[in-house]
C-alpha cells in the first residue's frame, strides 16, 4: 500500500514540478541562487579555510587554486571571508524582515482599525519615512556600541513605515466587506474581527513585502559597514571587506569585486524570489508590473 | 487651490516638528549622559560640566527641545564637536559637490528611465520590454558601491576615460566638473532609474488602456504622437510621485556615493563624522537631508495641478 503510494505520487509530482519551473523560471532561479547561498552560509566550515588567519607571507596574491578568490592586503583568505560573510547578511536580512513585519503590521491592524488612532500613526510613519533610511541608521548605530543588534533595531525603525502603509491600505478596503460588516453585526468583539477577518488578508501582500525588505536590509548593512557605521571591522561582512580593501582596487581588485558579487548575486536572488511570489500571490498586479 | 496649499504646508509642519523631536532624541536616547558623550571619551569631569552648562543640558527636556528647534530654524544647528565650526557652515561649504551630484544624476536617471518604461510599455510583452524589466531588476539589486568601483576599475584604471576620484568645481571648468560627475552619478542613479522605469511602464500600461487613446490611433494620429502627447502627459501624475519618493533613495546615495569616489559633500561630512563620533553633524545633515525630502516631495504635490488641470479646479 505504502510503495504504490509513492509510486503515484512521485508520477504526478514530476510534470508538476515541471511546470512551475516552467512558469515560474526567475522564481526558481532566484530559489536557487539564494538557496545556494544559504547553504555555503551554514556549511561555510567545511567549504573554505579559516577566514581570520593572517600571513604576512601572501598578502594580496592573485586569485588560483588554494585561494579561489586571492588574499587581502592583510593576507586573510578572501574566498573565505566572502563566504562566511553571508552569515550577518542573512542574519540581518531576515531579522529585519521578521521584526519590521510583525510591527509594522500590528501597528497598521490598529491605524487601519481603530479610527482614532489612524492620524497620530500616520504621521509618524510618514516622519520616519522623511528620514533617508541611510541616515537614520547611520545616526543610531553612531550613537551607540556597534554591534548586529544595533544594526539590525537601525535598519528596522525606518523599515516599518512601509509595511505599516501596506497593511492599513488592505485593512481600509476589507473592512467594507460584506463578511467584515456580518462579524461585526453577529457581536464578534473588536480583537476577533482584526485577528480572524482582516489579518488573513494581509497575509500575501506581506510575504512579498517582507522579501523586499530583506533583500533593501541586506543593501543598507553592507552600505554602513562600507561607511564604517555598521558591524566591528573584525568580523567579515561585504561591506566591512569592501572598505578595508578599497584602496587596492587598482592592484587587486578581486579583494572587492569577490564580496561585491555575492552581494549582488544575494540581493538579485531575493529581489527575483520576490517578483515570483508577487506573480503567484497577486496575479492582478503581475500582468502590469 | 490656495486651500490645497495651506492645508498641506501645515501637514508638512508637523511631519517636520516631529522629524525634529526624532532627530532630536536621538542623543537623548544613547546610553549614557550627553555631555560626556559629547566631550569625547578623554574628557574630565570639570570639562564634561562645563559642557552641560554652555548647552544647557540640565534644563527640561521639552524646553532643551524647543530652544534646540527655534536655533535650528534660525540656521543654527550647533557647533562640530571635532572642529568647533558651526554645522550650518560646515554643510554650506559642501553643498555644491553634493547639489552638482544630485542634480546631474536626476536628470541623466529621468531621461533614461523615462525613454526606457515607454520605450517597455509600448513593446509590451516583446522582448525590449522584457529586457528593460530584467535590467531593472539588475539595477534594484546592484549595490552602489559596488558598481561605483567596478566602474572605477573599468573607465577609470582600465581605459582611462574618466578621473578615478576628486571632484572639480563647476566655477573652474564645466567640462571638468563633468567629467568627474559621470562616473558618480552612473553609480548613484541606478536604482533610481529601475525605480522610475518600473513605474513609468505601469501607468504608461494603464494609460494605454484608455478609449482616448484607441481614438487618437483610429483617427490616425501617428503612434509616437499618441505615445508621448496623449499618454505620457496622463502618465505623469505617478512618474513625478515616484521621483519625489525616489530621492530619498538619492538622499542615501549620495553618502556612499561620495565616500566612493572621494567627493567633498555633505555625504562625506557624514561619514567623516562617524569616526570621530560627532554628533551634531549627523543630527544636522540627518535634519536638513529630511527637510529637503520634505520640501521635494510637497513640490511634486503642487505640481500635480500643473500635469492635470482637473485637479487644480476642484
Amino acid at each position: 500500500m505504502s510503495t504504490l503510494n509513492v509510486g503515484a505520487a512521485s508520477t504526478i509530482r514530476r510534470p508538476r514540478v515541471g511546470r512551475f519551473i516552467k512558469r515560474n523560471p526567475m522564481l526558481v532561479l532566484g530559489l536557487l541562487i539564494f538557496g545556494s547561498i544559504v547553504l555555503s552560509a551554514i556549511f561555510a566550515p567545511w567549504l573554505t579555510g579559516d577566514p581570520y588567519g593572517m600571513m604576512p607571507s601572501r598578502r594580496l596574491l592573485p586569485a588560483g587554486a588554494t585561494y579561489l578568490l586571492g588574499t587581502d592586503p592583510l593576507g586573510r583568505d578572501v574566498f573565505a571571508r566572502t563566504i562566511y560573510g553571508a552569515r550577518v547578511s542573512l542574519t540581518v536580512g531576515v531579522c529585519v524582515a521578521a521584526v519590521s513585519v510583525v510591527i509594522g503590521l500590528s501597528l497598521g491592524l490598529i491605524a487601519g482599525y481603530i479610527r482614532r488612532t489612524d492620524a497620530p500613526l500616520m504621521r509618524i510613519m510618514d516622519a520616519l519615512m522623511s528620514v533617508p533610511a541611510v541616515m537614520l541608521a547611520i545616526a543610531l548605530v553612531s550613537l551607540t556600541q556597534a554591534s548586529v543588534i544595533t544594526v539590525i533595531v537601525a535598519i528596522t525603525i525606518p523599515e516599518i513605515p512601509r509595511v505599516v502603509r501596506l497593511v492599513r491600505a488592505v485593512v481600509l478596503s476589507v473592512r467594507e466587506q460584506p463578511f467584515v460588516q456580518a462579524a461585526i453585526a453577529g457581536g464578534a468583539r473588536t480583537p476577533k474581527v482584526i485577528i480572524r477577518h482582516i489579518m488573513p488578508s494581509t497575509i500575501a501582500p506581506l510575504i512579498v513585502q517582507a522579501t523586499y525588505i530583506c533583500a533593501s536590509a541586506i543593501l543598507i548593512e553592507a552600505a554602513l559597514s562600507f561607511l564604517g557605521a555598521g558591524t566591528p571591522p573584525s568580523i567579515p561582512t561585504w561591506g566591512n571587506m569592501i572598505a578595508s580593501n578599497r584602496l587596492y582596487l587598482a592592484k587587486a581588485p578581486w579583494t572587492i569585486f569577490g564580496p561585491g558579487l555575492e552581494l549582488a548575486l544575494t540581493v538579485l536572488a531575493i529581489n527575483l524570489i520576490g517578483d515570483g511570489l508577487r506573480d503567484q500571490l497577486d496575479p492582478r498586479l503581475a500582468r502590469r508590473m | 487651490m490656495l486651500r490645497v496649499i495651506f492645508s498641506r504646508i501645515g501637514s508638512i509642519a508637523i511631519v517636520m516638528l516631529l522629524v525634529a523631536l526624532m532627530v532630536f532624541s536621538l542623543i537623548h536616547m544613547a546610553p549614557g549622559d550627553p555631555a560626556a558623550i559629547i566631550a569625547g571619551d578623554n574628557a574630565s569631569s570639570e570639562q564634561i560640566a562645563s559642557i552641560r552648562e554652555r548647552l544647557g543640558l540640565s534644563d527640561p527636556l521639552p524646553l532643551q527641545f524647543f530652544r534646540w528647534s527655534f536655533a535650528a530654524i534660525r540656521g543654527d544647528l550647533g557647533v562640530s564637536i571635532f572642529s568647533g565650526v558651526p554645522v550650518f557652515g560646515l554643510i554650506r561649504e559642501r553643498i555644491e559637490p553634493t547639489v552638482s551630484l544630485t542634480a546631474i544624476t536626476i536628470i541623466i536617471a529621468l531621461m533614461i528611465a523615462v525613454a526606457a518604461g515607454v520605450l517597455a510599455a509600448a513593446n509590451a510583452g516583446t522582448w525590449i520590454d522584457r529586457a528593460v524589466m530584467a535590467l531593472s531588476i539588475l539595477g534594484f539589486s546592484a549595490p552602489i558601491f559596488v558598481v561605483g568601483y567596478v566602474l572605477i576599475y573599468v573607465f577609470a584604471i582600465q581605459l582611462k576615460w574618466f578621473p578615478v576620484q576628486g571632484y572639480t568645481p563647476l566655477g573652474a571648468g564645466a567640462l571638468d566638473w563633468l567629467r568627474h560627475l559621470v562616473l558618480p552619478a552612473l553609480s548613484l542613479g541606478l536604482a533610481y532609474v529601475a525605480l522610475i522605469a518600473r513605474i513609468t511602464r505601469t501607468a504608461m500600461l494603464d494609460v494605454l488602456a484608455e478609449d482616448y487613446i484607441r481614438t487618437a490611433k483610429a483617427k490616425g494620429v501617428a503612434p509616437h504622437r499618441v505615445l508621448i502627447k496623449h499618454a505620457l502627459r496622463n502618465a505623469g501624475i505617478p512618474i513625478v510621485t515616484i521621483v519625489g519618493i525616489g530621492v530619498a533613495l538619492l538622499i542615501g546615495g549620495v553618502v556612499i556615493t561620495e565616500s566612493v569616489f572621494n567627493i567633498p559633500g555633505v555625504g562625506r561630512l557624514v561619514v567623516d563624522a562617524i569616526s570621530k563620533r560627532d554628533y551634531p553633524i549627523i543630527q544636522g545633515v540627518t535634519l536638513v537631508f529630511s527637510a529637503v525630502y520634505v520640501l521635494i516631495n510637497l513640490m511634486v504635490d503642487l505640481s500635480y495641478g500643473l500635469i492635470d488641470p482637473r485637479i487644480g479646479r476642484q
